[in-house]
């Protein structure tokens, strides 16, 4: 797939996700991706696999009050390449906000999308989430 | 200026960075750049250059052992922005390892940076240099 596409594809990830539909968002994913999470908080890590993923989104659901808005401000595509900035607008289970600010790394191969590298706000996570 | 020559233009100031030539890393930002560091560290927030310089040299600079050595692993060009995925491998003054990973997001007009937002893992920055 051409950046455009791997960009679109990106683009409707995070629309399905918007609308709360996890698997909408893990369906572009291939069933062997790695996720790494920036750092040394409790959710930061090395992950393999959709599944794995997905039960991670699902562990996270319940720590929030209503539904983590996650907004990406800007899509830069290049080969096999995607990558988003995003704000978070939240408020946890116990009333606190957690707006927290992301950098994603897409990495496609063979349409799908094999490697997740995130950064964000580890501080943050660790402040609110606790270790 | 295309992606090709943004990308060529970041590459060059990490090389230039990476010879020990601050003046060559600065001289490509515009003087109304804007640099943001991510969270609420000693050295995050929204930063003219002026400030940006102050929080490098009179901050960070003087608790690291020699240098930071940035290694930039992956460039991701388009249109205005290249997106740079880069590890850091460094000693404190107190002999702690700072070894950060971070994305640098710069947006290139006119030939200059006109904003660079860093992200890294807050946490191990607070760790390394306190509040």
């Amino acid at each position: 797939m051409s950046a455009a596409e791997n960009k679109q594809t990106i683009q409707t990830m995070y629309v399905e996700l918007a609308k709360g539909n996890l698997r909408g968002y893990l369906a572009p994913m291939a069933d062997d991706v790695r996720l790494t999470i920036l750092g040394a908080t409790r959710f930061s890590g090395t992950f393999t696999g959709k599944t794995t993923y997905e039960k991670l989104l699902r562990d996270l659901t319940p720590l929030f009050d209503g539904r983590a808005i996650l907004t990406p401000d800007t899509f830069i595509a290049e080969g096999d390449y995607v990558v988003v900035q995003l704000h978070g607008q939240s408020t946890t289970a116990t009333r606190k906000p957690y707006n927290n600010t992301y950098c994603m790394v897409f990495r496609f191969a063979s349409g799908k999308v094999q490697e997740i590298m995130e950064y964000l706000d580890t501080e943050l996570v660790t402040t609110v989430f606790g270790r | 200026m295309g992606a090709v020559e943004n990308k060529a233009l970041v590459r060059n100031m990490f090389t230039e960075l990476s010879k020990g030539n601050a003046e060559g890393w600065l001289g490509a930002m515009a003087d109304d750049a804007r640099i943001i560091i991510t969270g609420t560290t000693i050295v995050s927030g929204t930063h003219s250059k002026a400030e940006y310089i102050n929080k490098a040299y009179n901050v960070a600079m003087p608790q690291i052992e020699g240098t930071v050595v940035l290694t930039p692993d992956n460039f991701i060009a388009e249109g205005d922005f290249v997106a740079v995925q880069v590890h850091g491998k460094s000693t404190t003054k107190a002999g702690k390892p700072y070894n950060n990973t971070y994305c640098m997001v710069f947006r290139i007009a006119n030939g200059k940076v006109q904003e660079l937002t860093e992200y890294s893992d807050t946490e191990l920055i607070t760790a390394a240099f306190g509040k």
